[in-house]
């Protein structure tokens, strides 16, 4: 049996925002591109907590940068998808465009 | 921008109060949002929120050890059912002379527990190893587990003679008609959760997430010293 990591809502949020930041993936961009993207603000921890998780099941991986004045001495943490994380996101949309097939449309509204 | 008390206060409790995680990257980005015109108000809770989710992600790595501990120590009266006469018998025994005998005696009531918290160990790791979350396994960490799980499966055991304060209850029940018995079900169950969580936390001591906090913090130094 083939082994699936499909991945939930915010997971694929972020590793879609990760995919569109490119290298400049750290975790202010990230909130920022997530809380634009999403319409409404998104916490930093939440953010590194999910990251953690990706991490631990292979799908990012993250390289110490450079420490900036502003952020009191401490390092940038830089993200990027690994070529299992790019595969669990085209599994992930596979299995969602089959399924989103049967979505019934909504009747408009009259009024 | 000059950090106010509150905020010291704050990254300090951020960084220090992590759960096994590594929090520097986070308190980084946080005090880059507050430089950046965020209020003390955001900043204040973004640090509350990550510690409640650090404390959340913490729990959750331990919380699948135990609850397997425990639903796996319910069914040690079916192994015991199993196991029938058929670890040491008392006949193999009482032929022997001192201290055989006794040796014996004693193994025969330890025996069936030991090997039913090392069955447990087995079907835990079969399982960690169907899901593919164990990454290395030395026979160093295996001879760990299954020697501290049989430390503390003894030292629950006499810790849980002492609380009962039965005066029936000496150290010779240890026997297969003793304290393994149907009489103390309910409270067997607590040195064997014990001696399986245990056995299970010393065989896969680093949780990923301190094993990570150690690699980030080599790569840190390796960052600061070029």
């Amino acid at each position: 049996m083939r082994d699936h990591n499909f991945l939930g809502e915010f997971e694929l949020m972020l590793l879609l925002t990760l995919i569109r930041l490119g290298d400049e993936a750290y975790g202010v961009p990230l909130s920022r591109e997530l809380a634009l993207m999403r319409g409404r603000d998104v916490s930093v921890g939440s953010v590194y907590a999910s990251l953690d998780r990706l991490e631990l099941k292979g799908l990012v991986e993250s390289s110490l940068g450079e420490a900036t004045p502003e952020r009191g001495g401490r390092a940038k943490r830089y993200f990027r998808v690994t070529e299992q994380g790019l595969r669990a996101v085209h599994d992930t949309r596979k299995v969602l465009s089959r399924l989103w097939k049967s979505l019934p449309s909504v009747k408009e509204d009259p009024a | 921008m000059k950090p106010n008390l509150a905020v010291t206060l704050a990254a300090w409790m951020l960084e220090h109060l992590t759960f096994g995680r590594d929090c520097e990257s986070l308190s980084g980005d946080l005090l880059e949002e507050l430089v950046a015109g965020r209020s003390t108000g955001w900043y204040l809770r973004q640090v509350t929120i990550s510690i409640v989710i650090g404390a959340c992600e913490a729990v959750r790595e331990y919380i699948a050890p135990l609850v397997f501990s425990a639903a796996w120590s319910t069914l040690y009266p079916l192994w015991q059912f199993m196991g029938r006469n058929r670890f040491i018998h008392p006949d193999h025994w009482v032929t022997l002379g001192w201290p055989y005998s006794t040796m014996l005696y004693l193994a025969g009531g330890i025996l069936p527990a030991v090997t039913f918290v090392w069955f447990g160990l087995l079907v835990y790791l079969l399982l960690l190893l169907r899901l593919r979350r164990v990454a290395e396994l030395s026979s160093f960490r295996i001879l760990l587990g299954l020697s501290t799980s049989l430390n503390v499966l003894l030292s629950a055991t006499l810790g849980l003679f002492y609380y009962l304060k039965n005066p029936a209850i000496n150290l010779q029940a240890v026997a297969p008609e003793g304290f393994y018995s149907l009489f103390h079900i309910s409270s067997i169950n607590v040195p064997l959760t014990f001696s399986l969580l245990a056995a299970i936390l010393s065989l896969l001591p680093h949780a990923p997430r301190i094993a990570r906090r150690r690699k980030f913090r080599m790569q840190l130094r390796s960052v600061e010293q070029p």
